[in-house]
């Protein structure tokens, strides 16, 4: 229990020493503020806009100019390290497999992600309440390195999914008024 | 004496201690905005977009037996005279997709248009595409499709394969890729 008097005094005592700190600057004061400020803007530049799904895949697509996509997407970064292909996908999922696959068994797990991430896009445009223009659609950002016959048990793996839209994704170059034609013919093979 | 004053109240300010905290402050603002840009410019993505391909699916009519009797049919639909392109390391092949399964063996329902030194002639393909397409829609009464059916050769570079399908969807006569299992 607490008097009044006793409370009176535990405040006037407050009041006192507040009164004899503030007598003079405290240069200390600003820098919790700008620690907590700071460190506040770097989170926001990293959690507040979305973070780059493409950092540490090391997919390398061609630079071609294409549509920007800004329906949902499975994105998929095809990339082959070593004598495996490498799927690793937005949310950090990794599948690998040899180049020279061999049998559907090696996919398996690739389609039953896919599946569950069908599903997924399904529920979630069910409670947004919203259709997308285009149906699920994967966008496979294949690596400059790879060949035809390493996507396909990709291709493969969309088919069994119930995947019929999907991409492939090119990096779209900065243009200048001069280069503002679509290039078109001629396309080089190394 | 007007240059002793100014040296003691410099040596006053040098030895002012407020100084060197105004400094770490500005310091410190300084060094968090350098390191939001350098995390900003590292996790900002650049201008990316996607060449679009389809793979065909069966039309299944489901029934609807609510009050709006929905019913989805297809816009388009992959028969044999589907226009087909084929795609090695060689040359690019195109007619008909029944050319390319039932009568892969005739020869005279085919053409070829070569690589130029390794290079695919995309343009001059277009060109060659678009006017057959539109003769035999002429003289066959073949309707024009806007699907084609694009078998590549499992040794053709993704780079490659994906600026020929944009270059065969920049054509007005094909806004549709289908992308086949390819040939071995």
């Amino acid at each position: 229990m607490s008097s009044p008097i006793l409370d009176k005094n535990h405040w006037s005592s407050r009041f006192a020493v507040a009164q004899n700190r503030l007598r003079e600057p405290l240069w200390w004061f600003p820098y919790p503020f700008l620690l907590t400020f700071g460190l506040v803007l770097l989170l926001m530049a990293h959690v507040l806009f979305t973070t780059n799904p493409r950092m540490g895949n090391p997919a390398d697509v061609v630079t071609f100019p294409s549509m920007p996509q800004r329906d949902s997407a499975i994105w998929l970064s095809v990339t082959p390290i070593g004598n495996d292909v490498v799927v690793t996908t937005n949310d950090r999922k990794v599948f690998r497999w040899p180049q020279k696959i061999r049998s559907e068994h090696d996919i398996r797990e690739l389609v039953f992600y896919l599946r569950e991430r069908v599903h997924q896009e399904i529920q979630s445009a069910a409670l947004l309440q919203r259709i997308y223009n285009i149906q699920t659609t994967a966008v496979i950002a294949a690596d400059q390195r790879l060949k035809y016959l390493h996507l396909r048990p990709i291709i493969h793996a969309l088919a069994q999914a119930g995947i019929s839209n999907y991409g492939f994704e090119t990096l779209n170059p900065v243009l200048t008024n001069s280069t503002q034609t679509l290039h078109r013919g001629g396309v080089s093979q190394e | 004496m007007m240059y002793q004053s100014k040296i003691s109240r410099m040596k006053k300010k040098s030895s002012d201690e407020q100084w060197l905290f105004r400094a770490l402050l500005v310091s410190l603002f300084g060094l968090f905005s350098i390191l939001a840009f350098c995390f900003r410019v590292v996790t900002l993505p650049a201008g990316y977009g996607i060449v679009p391909v389809e793979i065909p699916v069966l039309q299944a009519s489901l029934q609807d037996p609510g009050f709006h009797q929905f019913r989805e049919g297809a816009t388009e639909s992959l028969t044999s005279n589907t226009p087909t392109v084929v795609l090695t390391t060689d040359a690019f092949f195109f007619g008909d997709l029944s050319a390319f399964s039932e009568n892969f063996s005739d020869t005279s329902n085919k053409f070829i248009i070569r690589h130029a030194s390794g290079s695919p002639q995309l343009s001059l393909l277009l060109q060659q595409l678009t006017k057959w397409v539109t003769n035999r829609s002429h003289e066959s009464n073949i309707p024009l499709s806007k699907v084609l059916v694009l078998i590549p050769a499992g040794e053709i570079p993704v780079p490659i394969l994906t600026e020929v399908i944009a270059g065969l969807r920049s054509s007005p006569h094909f806004k549709r890729v289908v992308l086949s299992s390819g040939l071995n």
